[in-house]
């Protein structure tokens, strides 16, 4: 029996808490406001606390706080909230970064502005770095997530001006161009794993290391998904669909694990 | 024990035109505004920062025009966007930047405290953030580890002239305490030749001495020692106050147009004579309302947000 009444950002919720497995370690951030929030940090959220009522121990690190409770996130982000979120330890920043290196981080939530069909990501600017059009917020940790997670888990919006040929820059290492650019450097961390959007869920070749539709979500078309990405996609025949979520999954999410719409509707101060 | 104590003019006087600094604050917090502000009316220009994410001083000093170059990993106001002013100054082509990783610029200041000339790093290889020149020479240079062969990137330390650092308390000699987040100060006040802490307030040697466990920064690393309540404002203050959020809705809404900039920058930084003309612009009422409950640790206006 299929519902139809899921919101969007509730059914990438679930594809992405699909992927998690039990006794993976991922990190996320807390930063931006809107649809940049949602993506980075309220949809993972979201799919891992789902994860942990299927049973799936998940470890979540948000910034320095390891595994804060999640449906108990603070409506409004001032550090006094943010320090007393009930979370299981305060890392050491210098552990953080440890982590990566150490090659102990499973999942890198990461978005951007720009992603190119290796998977390579842009958070630094349109146009030329030295003279921009439009400036962006810069490399954040995606740089490093992107060359030490295990994999990362890309979520961004499928439109034409993200998913583009070649990024203006490249400040998150996909596959670079193609199959051995990763390996010439020998990153620890394994690259694009997944790109979860609002219309697809989106995977790569093992071979030639090109991003490829896995499913499309329900009542997507092949025509939509290729009219808002400008870069040739492969598309599997048939198309596989990406299964919705279930009523309970949506009744936890909007009961249980985010009835204050913090999360997925970036309802915060 | 010293006293390390200084004014707010004197201490930003002794900062020359073109000095490379290095400022404490993360997201909505803890930023050293009032010395930033203060840099401002003293007509400093020509700055160079050395940044991780202190997005409100970056955006304030080039909403002003006074950066000229800025190495970083990040500038956002988390709620609210992208920094117009530093986007705008970059766009224009009248701010230089050297993009890192946050790990990467972070490794830099590391390896500066540690007093080792380059510390090996992994990431960016591979990305255009080695494509792109650095001011002074290779941001990076990629080598061989002596040992293994693997690849890596030497990241050379960086040694801001100043690091500017607002904290919570200090004593005179300059020991230094923070009650909540305390980001990369440590990093930043290791690496720098010089180090300045603004401070909510300056307290007894015994204050200090009763919790030496929240001690940040040791007298040894501080140079001087700046007396600035709400020196922070608008970001807010663990413990003191809460960041002033519709002041700052107000300032990026201005910020989205230079000559609402320009109007804000007269009215709020170089209108007011001093810190205490800031203060009474603010107003004692609004000030009051942001100030900390001691029960809750946050004002009691904001109480009804949070969890």
């Amino acid at each position: 029996m299929m519902t139809t009444d899921y919101t969007t950002e509730e059914l990438m919720a679930c594809a992405v808490s699909r992927e998690l497995r039990d006794g993976e370690l991922g990190f996320i951030g807390l930063g931006t406001g809107g649809r940049a929030f949602i993506y980075a940090v309220g949809i993972p959220s979201v799919a891992i606390e789902l994860a942990h009522h299927r049973g799936v121990d998940f470890i979540a690190q948000y910034g320095v706080k390891l595994e804060p409770r999640i449906p108990e996130v603070p409506g409004c982000f001032t550090d006094a909230n943010l320090l007393e979120w009930p979370c299981r330890a305060m890392i050491l920043v210098e552990d953080c970064l440890d982590m990566f290196r150490r090659g102990m981080m499973d999942w890198g939530f990461v978005s951007g502005a720009q992603i190119d069909p290796y998977g390579n990501l842009n958070s630094v600017c349109i146009g030329d770095q030295k003279h921009p059009k439009v400036r962006l917020v810069g490399a954040i940790a995606q740089t490093d997530h992107c060359a030490q997670a295990r994999h990362t888990m890309i979520i961004v919006p499928q439109e034409r001006r993200v998913f583009v040929e070649r990024v203006d820059f490249i400040s998150g290492l996909g596959f670079g161009d193609g199959p051995g650019y990763r390996e010439r450097y020998q990153h620890h961390g394994g690259g694009p794993g997944k790109v979860v959007t609002n219309l697809a869920v989106l995977g790569f070749h093992p071979q030639t290391k090109r991003m490829r539709v896995q499913s499309l979500h329900p009542g997507v078309t092949r025509e939509q998904v290729e009219a808002n990405t400008g870069f040739h996609l492969e598309i599997p025949d048939p198309i596989p669909t990406t299964p919705p979520p279930a009523p309970e999954e949506v009744e936890l999410i909007r009961t249980r694990i985010d009835p204050r719409g913090v999360w997925l509707q970036a309802k915060v101060q | 024990m010293a006293d390390k104590v200084r004014s707010l003019q004197e201490v930003v006087a002794s900062i020359p035109d073109g000095a490379n600094l290095t400022f404490g604050g993360f997201a909505a917090y803890f930023t050293p505004l009032a010395l930033v502000r203060e840099l401002i009316r003293q007509g400093k220009r020509e700055l160079e920062m050395t940044s991780v994410a202190e997005c409100w001083v970056a955006d304030y000093l080039a909403g002003a025009g006074r950066i000229r170059r800025v190495r970083f990993s990040n500038f956002m106001f988390e709620g609210l966007g992208r920094c117009q002013n530093f986007a705008r100054g970059v766009e224009r082509g009248e701010i230089e930047v050297e993009d890192y990783s946050h790990f990467a610029i972070t490794s830099r200041l590391v390896a500066a405290g540690l007093g080792v000339p380059f510390l090996p790093i992994k990431p960016m290889a591979g990305t255009d953030l080695m494509r792109t020149r650095g001011f002074e020479a290779e941001k990076a240079r990629p080598f061989a580890c002596p040992f293994t062969g693997e690849p890596v990137l030497l990241v050379p330390a960086a040694r801001p002239d100043v690091a500017v650092l607002h904290v919570a308390r200090a004593d005179r000699d300059g020991n230094s305490q923070l009650f909540g987040y305390t980001a990369v100060v440590e990093e930043q006040a290791r690496a720098a030749q010089r180090v300045i802490v603004t401070t909510e307030e300056v307290v007894e040697d015994t204050v200090i001495r009763a919790q030496p466990e929240l001690t940040v920064l040791p007298s040894f690393l501080v140079d001087a020692v700046v007396e600035v309540p709400f020196g922070a404002h608008p970001t807010g203050m663990y413990r003191y106050y809460d960041p002033h959020f519709e002041f700052m809705r107000d300032y990026y809404a201005a910020s989205r147009d230079p000559a609402a900039f320009r109007a804000h920058l007269e009215e709020w930084v170089l209108g007011p004579a001093d810190h205490w003309a800031y203060l009474r612009k603010v107003g004692l009422r609004r000030l009051l309302a942001l100030r900390s409950d001691p029960g809750l640790g946050i004002a009691r206006m904001h109480a009804r947000t949070a969890t």
